[in-house]
C-alpha cells in the first residue's frame, strides 16, 4: 500500500472507517432485532420498538415453537431433504465432473454444449410444472431432490478442481489395473474432498432455504419443510394453524415473538455452517466467474 | 456377441498400451501424447489424399475404440445427462403449449394447435403490458442504484489498510446473501409494520405520522431497491475485490510520483482496472432485463401494490399456474425468454465493440 500521510488522506481514512462500521452495523442490526424481539415478553414488547438489548428475557416463543407438531415435523423434513440432496447431487455432479475432465472423450463438446444451452434457454415455469406432474413428483418430497440432481455451477466448480489434480496420480492407478470408477472412488473423491465439502455446504444452504419448490409442487401442507412453513407464517400471516386451539387470550400476544423465533430457528443452522463456507466460497465464486 | 467380446477386451487393454508408450517417453505430458497421435492421423490425411476414405475409416475406428475404452465414463455421465434431458430439455418441448389450446385431460400431444392465438390474447391485455413495464422499470432502477453499490463498496473496502478490519467487514457483508427472501421479507414486514414497527416508531417520535409502507405504491419500488442492496451488495463485492487484488502496487506508486492524490489514484488506476469486469457484469444485468427477482417480489408484494410491483415472473405464477391458464402462461414465458436471449446477445455484441471484452 502506498503510505500517504497528508491531512486529506487521514480524513478520508477516518470517514471510510466510519462508513464501513456503519455498513456492518446496518447489516447486523436486523438480525439482532429479530433475536431481541423473539426473546421479549409481550408486556415489554408493546412499550417500545427500538431495542438494543432485551429488557427482560423470556423463552415463551421458543416453548411455543417446540410445542408445535407441525413446525417440528417441518424441521425434520428440512433436515431430511437437505441431507438427501447433498449426497445425491454431490454423487451425480462429481461423477459427471470427473467424466468431463477427459478431454479426448468422444462427444464431450457436444454434451458440454447441451449443458451450457440450458443456462440460456429453458421451457419456463408452466412446461416445467407439467413435466414434473407427468413424472409423478408433485406432492412428493422427492421433487426437492431428483430434479436438483445436477447444478451447472457446481459441476463447473468441481470439474475445474478435478482438472487441476496432477494426472500422474491417475496413471499410477491405471498401471495397477484400476478402472475409471475405482480411480474416481479411491483417488479423485478423496483428493477433492475440500471442494466437495464446499459445494456440499452450498447445496445444504440452498436446500435449507428452499421454499420455492414446495410452493409450486407440494400442495399437501403436512409435507411442507420449514422454509415453506416459514413463508406461510411470516408472509401469509398464518400463525394460527401452527397449533390449533392454542391461540387463546394470553398466547395471541406472542405472535410477533413466535414469528421472530421461527426466523431464528431457521437461520441458526446457516450461521453455524457459515464460517466453513466462507473460507471457500470466494475461491468458488471466482472460478465460476472466470469459467462463465 | 462373439464379435463384440474381443472388441471389449481391446478396449480394456488400450489404456495399458497407452501407458507403455507413456512410460517410455516419460518427459512428454499425457495430453501431448494423445494430441501427437491425433496430428499424425491428420498428417496421413494430408499426405495421401487418394486414400481419404481409408484414413477416415481408420479415425472412425479409433473413435470407436476410445468410446469403448471410456464406456465406464459414459456410464458415470449418464445420470447427470439424463437429469438435464428430462428436467431441462423435455420442458423445452412443452413450450409448444404456447401455440395450443391446452387441455389437461388431452395432454400436450392431444391438444389442438391454435397458432398465435395465445400471443394475440396476451399482447392485447393491459395487465400484460403493465407487468412488462413494471419488470423493465424495476430492473432499470436496480441497474441505476443496485448495480453500482458493490463497485463502490469494493473500492472503499480495498482502501482499508488493516487486514483484520477488512476481513471482519467482508465476513459480515457476505452474510445476508445466504438468508432467504422469505426471512428478509419477514424482517422487513416487522420493521416497517404500522403496529409497533421500528421505522414507524421513529417517525412518530419525530412528530410524524405512521405510514403503512407495504400497501403504498410509492414506497414499493424503493423498498425493492433498498432490500436488494442490503442483501446482495456485500456479496457482489467478491468479484471486484478479486480483480482489485491483481492490480500491481507499482501502478499506484507511479501514480503517486506523477502527483496523483487518493482520488486521482482511484480515478486513474483503480477504475480502469475494473472496466472489463464491470462491462461483463453490465452485460449480464442488461441481458436479464426482462427477468425479475421472483423470490423478492413474491414475498414482499400484495394486491395493493400490484400496479407498480407485479412483474412478469409473478404474473406467470399467479395467472398461469394459480388460475390454470397454462397456454397463456407459457406464451408469456416464451415471449420473455425470447426477448431476454435477444437482449443478451445484443448487449454482448455492444460490449465487444466498446471494450473489446465479451462473454461468448
Amino acid at each position: 500500500m502506498v503510505i500517504d500521510k497528508s491531512r486529506g488522506a487521514k480524513l478520508f481514512e477516518a470517514a471510510n472507517t466510519v462508513f464501513l462500521c456503519l455498513t456492518v452495523a446496518l447489516t447486523l442490526y436486523p438480525f439482532w432485532s429479530v433475536l431481541v424481539m423473539s426473546l421479549m415478553p409481550y408486556s415489554e414488547a408493546i412499550k417500545t420498538s427500538f431495542y438494543l438489548f432485551p429488557t427482560r428475557v423470556t423463552l415463551d416463543a421458543y416453548r411455543y415453537i417446540m410445542a408445535s407438531d407441525r413446525l417440528i415435523r417441518g424441521l425434520g423434513y428440512s433436515v431430511y431433504v437437505t441431507v438427501l440432496l447433498v449426497f445425491y447431487q454431490l454423487w451425480i455432479t462429481s461423477m459427471a465432473a470427473y467424466g468431463f475432465t477427459k478431454k479426448d472423450l468422444p462427444g464431450r463438446n457436444a454434451l458440454l454444449t447441451l449443458i451450457i444451452i440450458t443456462m440460456f434457454f429453458g421451457g419456463g415455469l408452466i412446461p416445467y410444472y407439467l413435466l414434473v406432474k407427468a413424472v409423478g413428483l408433485v406432492d412428493s418430497l422427492w421433487v426437492m431432490v431428483i430434479p436438483a440432481g445436477v447444478n451447472t455451477f457446481h459441476l463447473i466448480l468441481i470439474k475445474s478442481f478435478i482438472g487441476s489434480i496432477p494426472s500422474e496420480m491417475e496413471e499410477s492407478a491405471i498401471i495397477d489395473g484400476a478402472g475409471f470408477f475405482r480411480i474416481f472412488r479411491s483417488i479423485i473423491v478423496p483428493l477433492s474432498s475440500s471442494v466437495l465439502a464446499t459445494v456440499g455446504l452450498f447445496i445444504a444452504v440452498g436446500q435449507w432455504n428452499n421454499w420455492y419448490t414446495p410452493l409450486i409442487f407440494i400442495n399437501d401442507r403436512e409435507k411442507w419443510p420449514l422454509a415453506m412453513l416459514l413463508r406461510e407464517i411470516l408472509i401469509n400471516n398464518q400463525t394460527g394453524y401452527l397449533q390449533p386451539g392454542f391461540m387463546v387470550n394470553r398466547d395471541i400476544v406472542l405472535i410477533r415473538s413466535v414469528k421472530m423465533g421461527v426466523v431464528i430457528v431457521s437461520i441458526v443452522p446457516i450461521i453455524l455452517v457459515y464460517p466453513f463456507i466462507q473460507r471457500y466460497f470466494v475461491k468458488g465464486v471466482m472460478i465460476g466467474a472466470i469459467k462463465s | 456377441m462373439l464379435d463384440y467380446l474381443p472388441a471389449v477386451r481391446t478396449g480394456q487393454q488400450d489404456p495399458n498400451r497407452d501407458r507403455s508408450s507413456r512410460i517410455k517417453d516419460a518427459s512428454v505430458p499425457v495430453t501431448s501424447v494423445k494430441s501427437r497421435r491425433g496430428t499424425a492421423a491428420d498428417g496421413t490425411i494430408r499426405s495421401t489424399p487418394p486414400s481419404d476414405r481409408r484414413s477416415r475409416r481408420l479415425s472412425r475406428r479409433q473413435t470407436l475404440k476410445k468410446i469403448l475404452r471410456y464406456r465406464v465414463i459414459y456410464l458415470m455421465l449418464a445420470p447427470a445427462i439424463l437429469t438435464y434431458i428430462v428436467f431441462n430439455y423435455l420442458p423445452m418441448y412443452g413450450v409448444t403449449i404456447a401455440f395450443k389450446d391446452y387441455w389437461l385431460s388431452r395432454g400436450i400431444l392431444g391438444s389442438p394447435w391454435i397458432g398465435l392465438y395465445n400471443f394475440k390474447v396476451i399482447l392485447g391485455l393491459d395487465k400484460f403490458w403493465q407487468v412488462f413495464r413494471n419488470t423493465i422499470v424495476i430492473n432499470a432502477l436496480k441497474l441505476a442504484f443496485v448495480f453500482p453499490a458493490p463497485v463502490v463498496l469494493a473500492i472503499l473496502m480495498n482502501e482499508v489498510r488493516s487486514r483484520k478490519f477488512k476481513r471482519t467487514v467482508q465476513t459480515v457483508v457476505y452474510l445476508p446473501h445466504f438468508i432467504s427472501w422469505v426471512v428478509i421479507s419477514g424482517i422487513v414486514l416487522a420493521l416497517l409494520s404500522v403496529d409497533n414497527g421500528l421505522v414507524n416508531t421513529i417517525l412518530e417520535s419525530l412528530g410524524g405520522r405512521k405510514i403503512p409502507f407495504m400497501i403504498r405504491s410509492e414506497f414499493f419500488r424503493p423498498i425493492l431497491i433498498i432490500t436488494e442492496i442490503w442483501k446482495e451488495a456485500g456479496w457482489g463485492t467478491i468479484i471486484y475485490l478479486a480483480v482489485l487484488c491483481t492490480i500491481p502496487q507499482e501502478l499506484y506508486e507511479a501514480a503517486v510520483i506523477d502527483g496523483a492524490g487518493r482520488f486521482g489514484r482511484t480515478l486513474h488506476v483503480t477504475l480502469p482496472a475494473l472496466t472489463a469486469i464491470i462491462a461483463t457484469m453490465l452485460i449480464l444485468t442488461v441481458g436479464n432485463m426482462t427477468i425479475g427477482n421472483f423470490d423478492q417480489v413474491l414475498n414482499l408484494y400484495n394486491p395493493m401494490v400490484y400496479d407498480v410491483g407485479d412483474i412478469i415472473d409473478t404474473y406467470i405464477y399467479r395467472v398461469g399456474l394459480g388460475e390454470g391458464k397454462f397456454g397463456m402462461g407459457t406464451a408469456v414465458g416464451l415471449f420473455q425468454n425470447t426477448i431476454n436471449l435477444v437482449l443478451l446477445l445484443a448487449a454482448n455484441n455492444l460490449a465487444k465493440r466498446v471494450t473489446g471484452s465479451s462473454l461468448y
